[in-house]
């Protein structure tokens, strides 16, 4: 089940909603969290059954370490064999399922292996539930989980909103909210608020990276025969697509949280005004870059016996080697993340060199930058991201010839136009989700404004097949 | 404490005329980065004698935050 399926809209978060209302309005305080974690899995089961297990092993293998962390004293041994104990098997699971048949075709590549090498899909939300459960037991290592406890773990790892596409969230983030005086009294400001970002969410969603999705998979399944322009109208839209795809999900998610009095940290900040590398990273699946940051970039520096310049550079192209990686078992998120850390210590040098530049061409600089690099995140192998890069810079290639889109309903192309156009609006002078959210008020116009955007959506979940979300087989 | 830090962020970020409050944050200081973030965490740890864990680190959303979360450490250290 997505979030923008008429199944979730209209049966499951109404009924996961009454419910927890009418439970906490009967002041049964004490069903509210069994009520949501039966939500939850009910919600993880209808989006892939089969993998419902492994999430259940995840929860109940760190619930048992991160019990046992607690109990043991501070700087004792137990504890941090533990620790290290905890880390080690989230580590193994993630490579087992999600890396496995990566690995396997690299030893028999390397070492002239014949294993056989099956590629399933990889389980739903492992790379997101792991990370926040492997964020969980570092906090309690360093006694930062404040009344930690299996019942509240539960709850925390199997929220649904969050589970399968994040954003990654701390214990300290929502536990405190689950055991607040308001949770399950029915709030009527969160709830026109949640579902004003839900909608908009669903808006990004299927009008605007739905439509953007039509012209970049017509032209990925051309890669070969792109002209000049049509590389970049492929690249382009992609880029759009992913943000619009991912930051739509992400405004459902805080949305339907907010429906249950929850508050999620943001995930995006109008990343594409970004003028530089860094700059861009602080916008750009800002949960994910604080995971990095603290639990990876950190500690590797920490270790180091003496702290350089070219040292830290060269953690942080491990660091974005690894958030690459993250992504997919696949060379093109290799390719993806080591492309971003080089542009990060390019970066970083040019801050060090004290160098300046006008800020619409550092803008366009980066912006180009992260085209391409998310040319090589949405290719199913480095030769189709090959073609299609040398058919952006090439002079080889006709500069515009029939490009795939052309065969694309004419309709369809002007629809597809008007939403590009208003999606290119909102990437660079609408205000962001975040912004919006803070800013709400009710009134006639927001009423308005909600209840359209909610009928363009409609609409659009109505006459188009549903598409899922990226993020989804991460 | 303040003017302790102060002289830190003006070595870290290499500018003698910076002026520092409780208030400031990655937002309005120009070039605070993660790099830069980094280096200021090990500064203010060795100035302070404090260690931070990662998931404070992480907390810290301004100069004040910082203030407390030293203040907080010293004392437990006393």
């Amino acid at each position: 089940m997505n979030f923008n399926s008429f199944t979730f809209i209209f049966l499951f978060l109404p009924a996961a909603l009454v419910g927890f209302y009418v439970l906490g309005t009967m002041q049964a305080k004490a069903s509210l969290k069994p009520w949501l974690l039966a939500a939850s899995l009910a919600f993880f089961a209808a989006g892939r059954l089969q993998d419902l297990p492994l999430l259940m092993a995840s929860i109940t293998f760190n619930c048992i370490v991160a019990t046992r962390l607690t109990s043991f004293p501070d700087r004792s041994r137990g504890r941090c064999a533990v620790f290290v104990l905890g880390l080690s098997g989230n580590l193994l699971f993630l490579a087992y399922f999600k890396y496995k048949a990566f690995l396997v075709a690299l030893a028999n590549q390397w070492m002239g292996l014949h294993l056989a090498v099956s590629r399933p899909l990889f389980p739903l939300g492992i790379s997101f539930y792991t990370v926040y459960q492997i964020m969980l037991l570092v906090d309690c290592y360093e006694n930062l989980a404040q009344n930690y406890n299996w019942r509240d773990h539960l709850v925390f790892a199997g929220f649904f909103p969050y589970v399968t596409m994040g954003p990654i969230v701390r214990w300290k983030q929502i536990v405190p909210q689950l055991n607040g005086s308001d949770f399950g009294k029915p709030r009527w400001d969160n709830l026109a608020r949640g579902l004003y970002i839900f909608v908009i969410g669903l808006f990004k969603k299927v009008v605007l990276a739905d439509s953007f999705f039509r012209w970049s998979d017509a032209g990925f399944n051309f890669a070969g025969s792109l002209s000049l322009v049509g590389a970049w109208i492929t690249a382009l839209a992609f880029t759009c697509q992913l943000y619009f795809d991912f930051s739509g999900y992400t405004d459902m998610a805080i949305g339907v949280a907010l429906m249950f009095n929850i508050n999620l940290p943001a995930n995006f900040n109008t990343p594409y005004r970004s003028q530089s590398v860094i700059e861009f990273w602080r916008r750009w699946h800002i949960t994910l870059s604080n995971f990095i940051t603290t639990y990876l970039y950190t500690p590797m520096i920490r270790g180091m016996r003496k702290v350089s310049f070219g040292r830290m550079m060269l953690v942080t192209f491990i660091a974005m080697l690894i958030t690459g990686f993250w992504h997919g078992a696949s060379w093109t998120f290799v390719v993806f993340g080591s492309l971003h850390g080089l542009g990060l210590v390019a970066n970083q040098v040019w801050k060090r060199c004290k160098c300046q530049m006008p800020g619409p061409i550092a803008w366009a600089l980066t912006f180009i930058f992260v085209v391409i690099t998310f040319v090589f995140f949405n290719s199913r192998d480095l030769s189709q991201a090959g073609e299609i890069v040398r058919s952006m810079f090439s002079i080889r290639t006709a500069v515009f010839s029939y490009e795939p889109w052309l065969g694309i309903d004419r309709i369809d192309q002007a629809a597809g136009i008007v939403w590009m156009l208003l999606g290119t609006f909102i990437l660079y002078r609408a205000p962001s989700s975040q912004t919006l959210q803070q800013n709400f008020r009710p009134s006639w116009v927001t009423v308005a404004a909600t209840i359209a955007l909610a009928a363009a959506a409609l609409l659009y979940t109505n006459g188009v097949v549903s598409r899922s979300f990226v993020y989804r087989d991460f | 404490m303040l003017n302790r830090l102060q002289a830190i962020f003006r070595d870290v970020f290499d500018d003698p005329q910076i002026c520092i409050n409780e208030g400031t944050c990655a937002d309005t200081v120009p070039g605070w980065d993660s790099l830069t973030n980094i280096q200021l965490i090990f500064a203010v740890e060795r100035e302070f004698k404090v260690k931070f864990a990662l998931g404070e680190i992480q907390e810290l959303s301004n100069v004040g935050d910082m203030i407390s979360l030293i203040q907080k450490k010293q004392q437990c250290a006393a």
